[in-house]
């Protein structure tokens, strides 16, 4: 198996300029164009050990991020992300091409695998079991995630839960990828981590600095590999606050998942089945935290009990 | 003082139900409502039957409410409320 890792700059470099490469991330394949130089130092960062083809090949997704037009390729400098050559955001400056690719990608997915309950949560799995962390944008699940995947959790996405089957065999999907950082939580993660690696730091997006920790290689290798929905956390980090741990309802946590969903409307009878299915096999907790250790630990304690 | 209320009439519910209420997906509408335990049993009080899934065939149903207590009248908002009756 080829990774990225194993290719040379200039392989690389030629086989995104001709729409050659691939990279395969868990269950889906994506044929990536670009002549962009951000990007593809982007990827190197990110996503090395990802098995990639340089050659061409089937794909799922075709993705391309590009100059948004030859004045403003040399004028404002500004990239577009296109996805089978529709542009659904607005052009971005080049140096946030690497954070626009993983943007375009979420809502790729988001937006186009409707095989799968999509919900916006972050997975991770520890002793077998799948611990989804579901909170809107602003609540720490990234920097839970990131702490989680350092210590050695296994990463299944810090964005996009993918629900597959029905109970009893209800499954998360893998799609391990970089885990999203902003602002304070880099730093935050760099000192407890030193070890840690990042992709570019991209500055001044409307999130203000973002970078991407790179997934554990273990997370990358057993991308194939699913696990059965656990727990269902959702997490708040708030200043200062001691640790609290309170149970949800099943019923309340299903309706918070929907507000937290990508193609719930779009699945209809399936889904509602598929999440009341999900809310009524995996307990759900909401945690409350100021200090990363206790939240790691409470989420320790519950698997335990889950066990029991 | 009176109001006469209707079940919706494509009504088709998908239900199940959780220890904190019961979770509705309604078919017609691609809605999903959590109803309180309480509500929806007075809910399934005004149908003939109580089925796991409600189908639409079932037929109209009319209640003639008489308003006789708050908790009543909240019953019914929350189900007027969540569309699964109507107001005739």
């Amino acid at each position: 198996m080829l990774r990225l890792k194993d290719v040379s700059d200039a392989d690389f470099s030629h086989s995104l300029r001709c729409g050659n490469f691939r990279l395969h991330i868990g269950a889906f394949s994506l044929r990536i164009d670009s002549n962009v130089d951000a990007l593809r130092m982007g990827l190197r960062q990110v996503y090395p050990h990802y098995p990639v083809s340089l050659s061409g090949g089937y794909y799922d997704f075709d993705l391309a991020i590009h100059p948004a037009s030859l004045l403003r390729q040399w004028f404002r400098r500004n990239v577009v992300f296109s996805l089978s050559g529709q542009a659904p955001f607005l052009p971005m400056v080049v140096d946030h091409a690497h954070a626009l690719f993983e943007w375009g990608l979420n809502w790729t997915i988001g937006s186009s695998v409707h095989q799968y309950l999509i919900l916006h949560s972050a997975v991770v799995e520890s002793r077998g079991k799948g611990v989804m962390l579901s909170a809107a944008s602003g609540s720490g699940k990234s920097t839970l995630t990131a702490e989680l995947a350092m210590r050695g959790w296994r990463l299944f996405s810090d964005e996009l839960a993918l629900i597959d089957g029905a109970a009893p065999r209800l499954q998360l999907v893998p799609f391990p990828r970089p885990v999203s950082l902003k602002n304070q939580s880099i730093d935050l993660i760099r000192r407890r981590h030193p070890e840690a690696q990042f992709g570019p730091l991209a500055h001044a997006t409307q999130k203000g600095t973002i970078a991407h920790l790179r997934a554990p290689d273990a997370s990358v290798d057993r991308a194939a590999e699913t696990a059965p929905p656990s727990l269902i956390i959702f997490p708040k980090w708030t200043a200062g606050a001691p640790l609290r741990v309170q149970p949800v309802g099943a019923g309340r946590a299903a309706m918070r998942l929907i507000d937290q969903s990508f193609n719930y409307p779009v699945l209809g009878p399936l889904g509602f089945s598929r999440l009341a299915d999900l809310a009524q096999s995996a307990p759900a907790w909401e945690i409350e935290y100021s200090s990363l250790d206790d939240a790691v630990d409470a989420l320790d304690d519950l698997l335990a009990d889950d066990d029991a | 003082m009176e109001a006469i209320y209707s079940l919706r009439p494509d009504l088709k519910l998908d239900v199940r139900p959780c220890e904190d209420g019961v979770l509705v997906y309604d078919n017609a509408a691609r809605t999903t409502h959590l109803i309180h335990p309480e509500v929806w049993d007075f809910f399934v009080s005004l149908l003939p039957t109580n089925p796991v899934v409600i189908e639409c065939d079932l037929g109209e149903l009319t209640a003639d409410m008489p308003m006789d207590g708050r908790s009543r009248v909240a019953m019914l908002h929350a189900l007027e409320h969540a569309g699964l009756i109507m107001r005739c």
